[in-house]
């Protein structure tokens, strides 16, 4: 068989031979001997596009089938350490609010919880996806009946977390809420969410600096609740002015409890609904909040101001009769305004106060007050929360500020910069600065600069004072590297001892 | 006292079991981790619990052990994991030049480097460094990785049209690797897509989605070529000593340890890429560095990215081992560092002195038997793991993964172009758009 074989061909793959008569061939594909076929090795091409349609066919009916393949719906108490990464839906009850982070004025996470029965589950979203869902409205709420598909994230520790991937992935079906009745609320619904009518009784704005939640206390006729809400959602609110005493509003809220009371927490603007809008009226302001733009409280007088209308923005106009600066680090200024023979407090705080400039009240001047009504300790007051809500009416370069009754020195503080007020002392040695010159003002209670510039001071009127003359300054109270200064705006402001004793 | 001895135990049980992994070819540590860690569930559905004393350091010894003796079949099958491609071809030459077993031990010196390099370099340091690195890279991540896909995709060379009269035949021919590798990686990438929204496997075992496409785009392709390659493997000899001094082996340490160290703090980056990146980084042209850096970085890559989870303070889980850990432990003080550690110092001392009697054995199997049964036989277990743990949708994926795994292969592009399995859907959903691409596909 082997006869046309040469020397070492016996090593030769069996390629090289021919498959029927067995002789060498070589690389012939057809034996030159009996004319058969020799088999020879598929070729690597052949392999190579094998690959390419495996790979690429393979992979297109992969796609197909991902495509038309149901996400599958689980239940909560199955999920397993191994469902790491699954891709799932679950559908459930919504056992929590959703909450919103934010981070720079954008949404960078959305979380709420799911119940399906079996167990609780949370659902996260990030970013994009949570401010989609904020910006089309569909934050899921407390009692919400939810379908949500996401991938999944098991830990060891048992932390079983729901990604959200697609806002449409969220599907929410709440069911149309019948209204519960105020008094039927009882601590046997915490936890849920409930449709409340009613209407608005008192409304307690928080401070501008306070991080205190609003409060609407809220009646019908079965009872009397309140409806919390914190400052984010009042600023959503796109009524504002509407958020005043007996205007009727309808709330979806959840039930919690607060220090053992009952609280129905607002989880978001869209949620409050005002059934009546009586105040839409542009002349007649009924905004009760922070920030609310000056120029829309209701005129009205301050003789005509009463306890029944606390809530209400008002705007007042009248004399300065009176500046109480805080007598506590906390406590707010406080300015009477007189209107014939009735006053009325103004109430505002060190915000307020800063950014007044030269709408600072100075006793003896007209002013305008918006604000909003208040009651404290049995007192009305009205309380402003915005510096542009106080206008002083006279004329600038009039304003000569009237002496208010003289206080200590020791009584001007920090608390007062910014404000008016009267001291009586005696000057010390001046010294001269660039642009004016600084007088120690000292009575038997401390010492203070008073500061004299020649732009308000002429040099003429500052001849008339020296070292050891007693005055009575009303001046604005400054600071200048840490020290207190009083500053007065012209020479009528400064009344030497038998002056001030001859008026 | 009985909990050292537990660490003990445990550290030397999974390394010598790493042994019998790691010597068949294609089979990767993970796919037996996985296989554990779901024994492990089933066990804690039956009430009984392992401590972590026991399982921690197993999964250290089978993960340190794996990755040092891998080398084995690497060099002397020619089947390597993506993580080591860069050895195959100086590997390779030392295998057909009859020093085969030189060129494993000179691998594992760069090995046991790397352990000496995780234990006293990063161990001591990682609790202060790495915590305020993660935290000035975090937001840079993203970015990070387009710049390193991009780098893979534009290193690849073309492998042919440098002959002939220019025209379309020639352009043709020197696009042909060119093309295969970028279709290699956009097919592997939308493949990735589809497991990470859609997989077919069962949500019962989702955490093991991505294991089938990893064997079909790695293990198979290399299983199919030794087995039909018709490679003579010469007779080997066993050097008495190696041609390597001390600045070799610290200059492997430097340039394995950075692209080892990369790949493992990185998302995504994998050993095969970190390689590459400190490759062209350090521009180390003797050959000698070249494998045993590669020895180095792979070690690096396995053990350094397990080892980030146990990092105090750090909080980050880098590597299949590290996320299946997470389903088992979450670890939180310095006592599992520690402990991590110790597993890692005795783990690698262990499995280096296994390395030359395993590498004498695994000579002896190719020289008296065909060496392509080892590679029938690992075949075998892979798919048996893959069904057993992922079921019929894991075999579809598998052999999906196959055909695209196979294209590199057949078209001479680089293997590392399969890493767009994950490179690609990461990349974008830590770009913030995966989701958009995913939906656009109605994947979601």
């Amino acid at each position: 068989m082997n006869d046309a074989l040469l020397p070492g061909q016996e090593d030769q793959p069996r390629e090289t031979m021919c498959s029927s008569c067995g002789r060498f061939v070589g690389a012939l594909t057809r034996c030159p001997y009996c004319g058969a076929r020799v088999t020879t090795r598929l070729s690597v091409r052949f392999f190579r596009y094998a690959a390419l349609l495996l790979g690429t066919v393979g992979l297109g009916l992969l796609y197909v089938m991902a495509r038309t393949q149901q996400i599958p719906r689980i239940k909560i108490a199955d999920v397993k350490p191994t469902m790491n990464f699954a891709y799932v839906q679950v559908a459930g009850t919504v056992s929590g609010d959703a909450r919103t982070f934010k981070e720079g004025g954008r949404i960078r996470s959305l979380r709420f919880m799911v119940d399906d029965g079996t167990g609780e589950i949370t659902v996260n979203a990030y970013r994009s996806q949570a401010q989609a869902l904020a910006d089309a409205g569909r934050l899921p709420r407390l009692g919400d009946e939810v379908i949500v598909a996401g991938s999944l994230s098991v830990t060891a520790d048992g932390d079983v977390i729901m990604r959200l991937q697609v806002p449409e992935q969220l599907i929410i079906a709440s069911a149309e809420m019948a209204t519960t009745p105020l008094g039927d609320i009882g601590t046997d619904m915490v936890g849920t969410s409930v449709l409340v009518e009613g209407v608005i009784v008192e409304v307690n704005a928080p401070g501008p600096t306070s991080r205190a939640p609003w409060n609407l206390v809220v009646r019908d006729d079965t009872g009397r609740g309140q409806i919390t809400f914190w400052k984010d959602v009042h600023e959503e609110m796109p009524d504002k002015l509407l958020l005043m005493k007996d205007n009727r509003i309808r709330a979806r809220v959840s039930v919690m409890t607060y220090r053992d009371a009952i609280q129905l927490s607002l989880a978001r603007a869209a949620d409050l609904e005002f059934l009546d809008k009586r105040s839409s009226k542009p002349a007649v302001s009924k905004t009760a909040g922070p920030g609310a733009a000056s120029g829309r409280g209701e005129d009205i007088g301050i003789a005509d101001i009463t306890q029944d209308m606390a809530g209400r923005a008002v705007r007042i106009k009248g004399r300065v009769k009176e500046i109480n600066p805080p007598k506590e680090p906390k406590a707010p200024q406080e300015v009477i305004v007189e209107e014939g023979e009735s006053t009325i407090a103004v109430v505002y705080w060190d915000t307020v106060a800063k950014n007044l400039r030269d709408n600072t009240p100075i006793v003896g001047s007209n002013i305008s007050v918006e604000g909003t009504v208040g009651v404290y300790e049995g007192k009305l007051q009205l309380k402003v929360n915005h510096s542009r809500q106080i206008k002083l009416l006279d004329a600038v370069p009039t304003r000569t500020e009237a002496p208010g009754e003289p206080v200590k020195i020791a009584a001007v503080t920090k608390a007062m910069l910014k404000q008016v007020c009267t001291v009586t002392g005696t000057l010390g040695e001046p010294r001269s600065i660039r642009g004016g010159v600084v007088y120690p003002l000292s009575d038997d209670s401390g010492e203070i600069q008073l500061v004299l510039w020649d732009r308000r001071v002429p040099g003429a009127d500052r001849d008339k004072l020296s070292a050891g003359t007693r005055v009575t300054v009303t001046a604005e109270v400054d600071e200048y590297r840490g020290a207190l200064q009083l500053v007065p705006s012209n020479p009528q402001n400064i009344r030497m001892e038998k002056e001030a004793a001859a008026k | 006292m009985s909990a050292a001895l537990s660490v003990l135990v445990a550290t030397l049980v999974g390394t010598v079991l790493s042994c019998v992994i790691s010597v068949l070819p294609a089979l990767h540590a993970y796919n037996v981790l996985g296989a554990f860690v779901m024994g492990m569930f089933a066990l804690t559905a039956r009430g009984i619990e392992l401590a972590p004393e026991v399982y921690l350091p197993f999964m250290v010894g089978m993960i340190v052990g794996w990755s040092m003796l891998n080398t084995i079949p690497s060099i002397l099958l020619g089947a390597p994991d993506e993580s080591a491609m860069f050895t195959v071809l100086p590997g390779q030459k030392y295998l057909m030049f009859g020093r085969g077993y030189e060129g494993t031990m000179v691998t594992g010196v760069g090995g046991l480097a790397g352990v000496f390099f995780l234990v006293f370099i990063v161990g001591p340091f990682a609790p202060k460094v790495l915590p305020p690195v993660q935290e000035v890279l975090r937001l840079h991540m993203h970015w990070i990785l387009w710049v390193i896909i991009t780098f893979i995709l534009m290193t690849e060379w073309p492998k042919g049209g440098n002959w002939g009269p220019g025209g379309w035949k020639k352009f043709f021919d020197a696009w042909r690797s060119l093309g295969a590798g970028l279709l290699t990686f956009f097919l592997s990438g939308f493949l990735g897509f589809i497991l990470l929204y859609r997989s077919p496997v069962s949500v019962d075992v989702a955490f093991q989605n991505i294991m089938p496409a990893f064997v079909g785009l790695f293990a198979i392709p290399w299983c199919l070529l030794n087995i039909i390659s018709g490679t003579r493997v010469p007779k080997q000899h066993i050097s008495k000593s190696l041609d390597i001094d001390g600045d070799l082996i610290l200059r492997s340490v430097g340039a394995g340890g950075l692209g080892g160290g990369f790949a493992a703090f990185f998302p995504v980056v994998t050993g095969g890429v970190g390689g590459l990146l400190a490759g062209h980084a350090t521009a180390q042209r003797d050959e000698r560095v070249f494998i045993m850096s590669q020895g180095v970085s792979k070690l690096v890559y396995y053990v350094g990215a397990f080892m980030l989870l146990f990092v105090p303070g750090l909080g980050i889980t880098r590597g299949g081992a590290a996320w299946m850990m997470r389903q088992l432990y979450m670890p939180r003080t310095y006592y599992d560092y520690y402990m991590i550690l110790a597993a890692i110092a005795i783990a690698g001392a262990v499995s280096f002195l296994m390395m030359s009697p395993l590498t004498r054995a695994t000579i002896w199997f190719i020289e008296k038997t065909n060496y392509r049964n080892a590679s029938v036989f690992a075949l075998a277990i892979i798919l048996a793991i893959v069904y057993v743990m992922t079921g019929w949708g894991g075999i579809l994926v598998m052999t999906v993964a196959t055909g695209i795994g196979l294209i590199p292969v057949l078209f001479a592009s680089r293997r590392l172009n399969c890493l767009g399995v994950l490179l690609l859907p990461i990349a974008c959903n830590m770009s913030g758009f995966g989701q958009d691409i995913a939906a656009w596909l109605g994947l979601i």
